[in-house]
């Protein structure tokens, strides 16, 4: 099912530009917006006693500055993707490449509302399974999206993992960054 | 029959072996380490097996008795095809090999005994450093006494990574570890304090650099070109990141002792050599990458294969997320948690063991003569539970640490502390629970592996030894 | 270049020279001049050598590992500093061979312990520490309770210190195997847990 609806994806006819303002800009709306309300009424829950609440600028910084990290890294990601494809996919274009951004980025984003209840535990239980269905749709869509062969595909998705995995922890130290400048909770330091 | 037309494997094939005893035993007391900090109970008051004496058994079980077998058998291996000549000694080459085992048996019984000298990775106290001196000095006789007899006149770069894993740590482990004895079995160490601290960051940063890097690095630039049958991709690049990467490695041990009170200029000087260590090892990452690429096929019919694919992803993850957790300001979170640990093990396990996987079951056919490994399928079993196992640990460990290293420091609009110690200790239960699972995933895979080699083995032990006529070289490349 | 390193990768004894030089740099530049920093090697004020019962507490902390969880070094940070006390300094270090500053905190710091808690409760936690704190995590350590220290090794310690320039007296040495004998680990273990912090 996941198969063919890719393959249907590949075979209709859109614009790089319809595609990301008419679908994926508000999929990236959601996980900002979710934090936003999350960190600034519930509060992040670390697992024991009150949650950490940030007050309204604070929350709406991060929010803004989450956002916009996403839609650069949805941007890079499709840049790299076509960058890539010079090794593994010759016949890949750049309207491809957001093809396949869109196509792994959708269960990520939507899932994003996990921010909603901000607590650690919850969300590596809950974005665990969704980061698996993303690594799935990466292999499963490249081939298609890219028209390549699925050996070259895997070498790709495998690539495309590395640069994504490594993104997803300079996200992780760029917030520790943040933290200790004041972003955030209120360290001692 | 003149031996000397042949290549000598059988201390190879010994320390393979060695190899998969010693990642049962290590992974198997990393598991129940695991087990200890959330069941406390399993210290069950028994001296030998509480987790401060374990876990240094642990560590040194794993990158000395699992890793430095598997790189003086691939170091024995590599080093014969490589100079196209039989090993130097094969006799002292297997006094290595069974010498090795004996140092590291002693010692990691030792530990448990409590005797230790408490710095990590060298907690290994005087007698057992002298004897493991001494085969490592006997390691560099046979590799360098091989490399001086070559018959093919450039050195291939799988050997430069050797030399530099054999004579760094050999420089490292002397340093580190001069002591003065005050007894048959203990000692003092003649640097203190900060001092000491020092020179055993410096150590113990290199032990991961060269030992489990620079090591690693030479297993790997002669598996993956054997697998992907073609050539390094660029051998310009293999020279620069080399020698950028020996240079560059051993300054920044002092990252390890952000905001100590050890001076700051070292930090600083430790912090930026440690961003600039990313790109000698990119650049190491991007010559693997490409010299895989149109070997694409490889992939479903080298079983172990995939093994060193993936090994590449978390190479370049850890090498990034090393230099990142060596800012000050993410250190300032990362220091003294889970992260850090989390950090190891994505390295540890996710490049270093995988990469040994990979080799393995690459070289075991070889090696036994036989046509191929009792069980593709149990390869592809064991690759999965490897990976979904490293994912699992690393993630519980990253979410465990921050939230360990903002607990540490929050504090509320009072300007007191949010959390006592104690909450910090609870919240990371359901984490180490989960890094619990992982790691037996990983465990239980490497049993499946040895329970796959065994069986190759047993089906074709009658064609040991296997004699391999050593090639002629090519004309022009004589020495 | 290339043709620089073709006649180094064709030679190995250049080869191993060359590895021993460009590796030996960074460590001869942080280790050999600070063997020569004062600062690093002054003691603070109060800074004393540990009494041969210390000492051998000490001894007993390095063998049970406690290093493995439990940092003594406490960060110039706001946070830590109220957490656990004072920031560290090198100047209390001078006696320390090994230093213990550990890398992971899996229980609290200890940099600043001494003095906390009373010797009965060291004793009561290092026996059954959820007695004590219900959700520690700690292994028990009852076996110190039942042992005599080992008194044999303490002159020659001792003497190797003072070698070291650690100041130690003539008298001290001489009654050090007395001090200590008969002594529990766990006794020992207290005065050495009891005297961290003290020195700055």
């Amino acid at each position: 099912m996941i198969k063919a609806s890719i393959e249907r994806l590949a075979q209709s006819s859109y614009s790089p530009g319809k595609l990301f303002f008419g679908f994926s800009i508000w999929l990236i709306l959601i996980p900002p917006i979710s934090a936003f309300f999350g960190m600034h009424y519930y509060g992040w829950s670390l697992g024991i006693s009150d949650p950490i609440r940030l007050d309204f600028t604070q929350s709406l910084i991060i929010s803004i500055f989450y956002f916009l990290a996403l839609v650069v890294g949805f941007f890079v990601t499709a840049l790299t993707i076509k960058w890539m494809s010079s090794v593994y996919a010759p016949k890949a274009t750049l309207k491809d490449a957001f093809a396949v951004v869109t196509v792994i980025t959708t269960p990520i984003m939507l899932g994003g509302i996990v921010h909603l209840y901000p607590s650690i535990f919850f969300h590596v239980i809950a974005l665990s399974p969704i980061f698996a269905l993303s690594g799935y749709l990466l292999f499963a869509s490249i081939p298609i999206l890219l028209k390549t062969d699925y050996d070259r595909g895997i070498f790709m998705g495998c690539s495309l993992f590395g640069f994504i995995s490594t993104a997803g922890i300079s996200l992780l130290g760029i917030s520790a960054i943040a933290w200790v400048y004041g972003i955030g909770p209120n360290l001692g330091v | 029959m003149n031996k000397d037309l042949y290549y000598t494997d059988s201390a190879t094939v010994f320390l393979i072996f060695c190899t998969m005893i010693w990642a049962i035993i290590g992974m198997t007391a990393g598991a129940y380490l695991a087990s200890e900090l959330v069941m406390p109970w399993l210290n069950f008051d028994i001296a030998e097996i509480t987790f401060g004496r374990l876990r240094p058994f642990h560590t040194n079980a794993v990158i000395f008795g699992f890793g430095g077998s598997a790189l003086i058998a691939t170091a024995f291996y590599t080093v014969q095809r490589t100079c196209h000549v039989r090993l130097f000694s094969p006799k002292l080459a297997w006094i290595v090999a069974i010498g090795w085992q004996i140092g590291v048996a002693v010692g990691v019984a030792s530990l448990l005994m409590g005797y230790t000298s408490s710095k990590e990775y060298a907690e290994f106290e005087w007698p057992v450093d002298i004897a493991v001196a001494i085969v490592w000095v006997s390691f560099a006789i046979v590799f360098f006494g091989t490399l001086a007899t070559r018959k093919i006149r450039p050195i291939y770069v799988s050997n430069w990574f050797y030399g530099a894993l054999i004579i760094v740590v050999a420089m490292l482990h002397i340093v580190n570890n001069l002591a003065i004895p005050y007894s048959w079995t203990q000692a003092y160490p003649v640097y203190e304090g900060a001092q000491d601290a020092i020179v055993q960051w410096w150590y113990g940063h290199n032990a991961v650099g060269f030992f489990l890097t620079a090591g690693f690095l030479g297993m790997f630039y002669y598996t993956l070109p054997k697998q992907a049958d073609k050539p390094i991709w660029s051998y310009r690049l293999s020279v620069i990141a080399f020698w950028a990467f020996i240079y560059t490695y051993i300054w920044v041990g002092p990252h390890h002792l952000h905001y100590t009170s050890i001076p700051d200029w070292l930090m600083t000087v430790a912090m930026v050599m440690s961003i600039i260590l990313i790109l000698p090892s990119w650049a190491t990452m991007l010559n693997a990458v490409m010299t895989m690429s149109g070997a694409w096929e490889k992939l479903r019919t080298d079983p172990g294969m995939k093994f060193v694919v993936v090994s590449m992803i978390f190479y370049a993850l850890s090498t990034f997320e090393g230099p990142m957790l060596a800012i000050k300001s993410v250190n300032v979170i990362s220091h003294y948690t889970d992260w850090t640990v989390g950090h190891v093990h994505s390295g540890a396990l996710g490049w270093n063991a995988f990469v040994t996987f990979g080799t393995v079951y690459f070289l075991v056919p070889k090696l036994l003569g036989a046509s191929e490994l009792y069980s593709k399928r149990l390869v592809n079993i064991h690759f999965w539970l490897a990976l979904l196992g490293v994912l699992i640990y690393i993630v519980a460990l990253w979410a465990s640490g921050v939230a360990q290293g903002i607990m540490n420091l929050s504090i509320n609009d009072y300007g007191q502390l949010n959390y006592s110690f104690i909450d910090i200790v609870v919240v990371t239960i359901p984490y180490h629970w989960m890094r619990l699972a992982g790691g037996l995933m990983f465990l239980f895979g490497v049993l499946l592996m040895a329970y796959n080699l065994y069986r190759t083995y047993a089906a074709s032990k009658h064609n040991l030894p296997v004699l391999v006529k050593i090639p002629k070289v090519h004309p022009g490349n004589e020495i | 270049m290339l043709k620089l390193h073709r006649t180094i990768e064709s030679n190995s004894a250049l080869l191993i020279f060359g590895i021993l030089i460009v590796s030996s740099i960074g460590g001869f530049v942080q280790i050999v001049p600070n063997l020569f920093d004062e600062s690093l090697h002054k003691g603070t004020a109060n800074v004393k050598p540990y009494s041969a019962l210390q000492l051998t507490g000490r001894d007993i902390y390095i063998r049970e590992g406690c290093v493995g969880c439990h940092s003594q070094q406490i960060r110039p940070l706001v946070a830590e500093v109220m957490r656990y006390g004072e920031v560290s300094v090198s100047g209390e270090h001078i006696y320390d061979r090994p230093f213990l500053w550990g890398s992971k905190r899996t229980g609290p710091d200890l940099a600043r312990l001494g003095g906390k808690y009373s010797d009965k409760w060291h004793e009561i936690h290092l026996n059954d520490p959820r007695s004590v704190v219900p959700q520690s995590i700690m292994p028990a350590y009852p076996w110190l309770t039942k042992n005599k220290v080992n008194s044999k090794d303490i002159v020659a310690k001792l003497k190797l210190l003072k070698w070291y320039g650690h100041p130690y007296t003539d008298a001290e040495i001489k009654q050090a195997e007395q001090a200590i004998d008969g002594k529990t680990e766990l006794e020992a273990m207290i005065a050495y847990l009891q005297v961290l912090g003290t020195f700055r």
